[in-house]
């Protein structure tokens, strides 16, 4: 190993991904250390929160105490699982990450727009920056450092900070222009100006997420629709105003579009679907709960997707009937998540039509009130469908009973998780003890009646019942 | 056909289209040009010894038809989420790769010299494989390393990086 120039045990190095192993390597000799410690340092990842602490002291120490200039070796930093515990004298102690590339504060509620607004110029490689819920720390003073500084921006992430305007977004779009994916759900002040700024000057989105943007109108999606045919995701849950005009903006063939999300739009109906379903062949994700006008319709338009489409949320849809689920299930055969809740048409019928999907992980048939044990042993029995099937969601099926929704688990052998919420024959202390717990916000009565088994809790469950 | 001259002055014969998964000796051959006077000319390589280079040449033609991999695509390695491609290696490489230390070390230098990416890349994944999920103590008996740290400097470096030491 003596004999390999630098640049080739740097390279041998530089395969190692492991923290650990990359830490012993660290240890063994000085040549070791100086062609370790970049990249140890490059993707930093903590097994808990006392560690980033001992990262941030190094990088408190001034550089020449230090044996390396170890803030500048950072490139990617998460930190979104140890949001509870960072605040702003924290964010300070990595002013000299000057290459940093990817940061995730998300959830980092302590941080202030103060601090966050003064160390922003030095991050100025940033690549993807993501201050999802970080509510107070990101304002319109925040919004234009990044314009002014992260030139190279691609992937920005506020969700939930709803400070922002529109003004700072214009600013934002019309600097960092290689954008490609944003994400503004929960900015409430943001209109259609924003999302018109956006498609204006950066060309190269791929995802946005508009969600509860409740300004957001149709305007906005007959700017960006058409400009953008790249588009991978759009989300405009709880866009209220949106309408079926803002799909028939979509371009004739948009083979790169997957991922769609109007739940809670309630002025869409069919002919949105069928549009989106005809313009987007590969659609792989749909979301349309909540859409309360939606109609058989809209079921057998997404028929022609078949195998592309993976996952269909039709919650609160209540006029679909069990014709629509069975065509559903005998042409769309890749179906990964279903979400039925609440469709209260609902029978057996479906049921049946479903158990036979070879790859269904999710399914949601939560206050489904027809849905029997008829249904829920079809599921056990038929073999496809169980054998993959992971997370059920039975809530208020009154008519169910333990001993069917027993078979169904024995039958089920990566299930983990199951409610049954409401189920009257659920409702006895010896089953509810191995249920998780319930939210804190529920009342009394919501408290009694919560039942929902996950991970562990599903095993004991089942092997109690056994 | 191209003649190669290993370090001892042993002569390889060896097709055109196999040798030139090395990129130094295509660059020089598509530099000399197509003439047949040159292909003749042995090609010296002072920095490779004939076992070697017969390993090399071995590498090279069990790959022949794989599709070369340049330099440029060194990015392309790094997968959507950023890591780094697998360690998986197949049954061939892995039998190919079973040598002593000394060889292999010279093997990595040799691809490195003529420039053979993925022999390179094969040989030293193998090389990071032996040093996986040791401790340094174990990596420094592996490979014969001494430390060499001052009990000061290994003091400073463990307190520096004590947010990834081990428990």
């Amino acid at each position: 190993l003596h004999h390999l120039p630098n640049e080739v045990l740097g390279q041998i190095l530089y395969l190692l991904q492991h923290q650990r192993t990359l830490y012993a390597c660290l240890m063994v000799s000085r040549r070791f250390c100086l062609l370790t410690a970049h990249l140890l340092w490059m993707k930093p990842a903590f097994a808990d929160t006392s560690r980033v602490i001992k990262l941030l002291c190094t990088l408190s120490r001034p550089a020449t105490e230090t044996r390396f200039s170890y803030a500048r070796y950072i490139r990617y930093l998460n930190l979104q699982q140890h949001a509870d515990a960072i605040n702003d004298d924290m964010l300070r102690r990595l002013r000299g990450c000057d290459r940093l590339e990817r940061i995730n504060l998300a959830g980092c509620r302590a941080l202030t727009a103060a601090t966050v607004r003064a160390i922003v110029p030095n991050w100025w490689s940033l690549i993807t920056l993501d201050l999802s819920k970080c509510v107070e720390a990101v304002s319109d003073d925040v919004l234009r450092a990044v314009a002014d500084n992260c030139s190279n921006l691609q992937n920005a992430y506020f969700g939930g900070c709803k400070h922002l305007t529109d003004d700072a977004v214009t600013h934002l779009a019309t600097s960092c222009t290689k954008l490609r994916r944003i994400n503004l759900s929960y900015c409430e002040k943001i209109t259609d100006v924003a999302a018109m700024m956006l498609s204006n000057h950066c060309a190269h989105i791929t995802e946005v997420d508009f969600s509860y943007c409740q300004k957001i109108t149709d305007a906005a999606m007959l700017a960006l629709l058409p400009t953008h045919p790249r588009l991978r995701e759009l989300r405009l849950r709880g866009c209220f105003l949106i309408t079926d005009e803002a799909f028939a903006a979509f371009p004739f063939a948009n083979e790169y579009m997957r991922v769609l999300d109007i739940t809670s739009c309630p002025l869409i109906t069919d002919v949105a679907v069928q549009t989106v379903a005809t313009r987007c062949p590969r659609l792989r994700s749909i979301d349309l709960g909540k859409c309360v006008q939606i109609t058989n319709n809209a079921v057998r338009a997404l028929l022609p997707l078949g195998r592309s489409l993976q996952s269909l949320h039709l919650g609160h849809c209540s006029q679909i009937t069990d014709q629509a689920v069975i065509l559903l299930a005998h042409r769309c055969m890749h179906l990964r998540y279903l979400d039925l809740g609440c469709c209260v048409r609902i029978t057996d019928a479906s049921v049946e039509a479903l158990a036979r999907l070879p790859r269904l992980r999710r399914l949601g048939l939560v206050r489904c009130l027809s849905v029997t044990d008829a249904g829920i042993m079809a599921l056990a029995l038929t073999g496809g469908a169980a054998t993959v099937l992971e997370r059920i969601h039975l809530s208020y099926c009154i008519n169910l009973t333990v001993n069917a929704v027993r078979h169904l688990m024995n039958a089920c052998p990566n299930l983990a998780h199951l409610s049954v919420t409401g189920v009257p024959d659920f409702q006895h202390k010896e089953i509810q003890v191995f249920c998780r717990e319930p939210p804190e916000d529920f009342n009394v009565n919501q408290r009694a009646s919560f039942c929902v088994f996950s991970g562990q809790g599903v095993r004991d469950v089942r092997d109690y019942l056994n | 056909m191209v003649k190669l001259t290993s370090s001892e002055g042993t002569e390889f014969d060896v097709e055109r289209s196999v040798i030139e998964r090395s990129l130094l000796i295509k660059n020089l051959l598509d530099d000399v040009g197509e003439s047949d006077t040159c292909a003749y000319t042995p090609i010296p390589l002072p920095n490779v010894s004939g076992p070697i280079l017969a390993k090399v040449i071995e590498y090279c033609e069990h790959h022949r038809n794989d599709p070369v991999v340049g330099h440029g695509d060194a990015d392309a390695e790094l997968d959507a989420s950023g890591a780094r491609v697998s360690d998986e290696i197949d049954e061939w490489d892995m039998e190919f790769c079973k040598v002593d230390q000394g060889t292999l070390f010279e093997m990595i230098l040799a691809a490195n010299y003529l420039d053979i990416r993925s022999m390179l890349d094969l040989t030293c994944k193998t090389v990071a494989n032996m040093i996986k999920n040791k401790t340094p103590e174990e990596i420094r008996k592996t490979f014969n390393i001494t430390n060499d740290f001052s009990p000061e400097e290994e003091e400073q470096v463990q307190r520096e990086n004590a947010w990834c030491e081990d428990r």
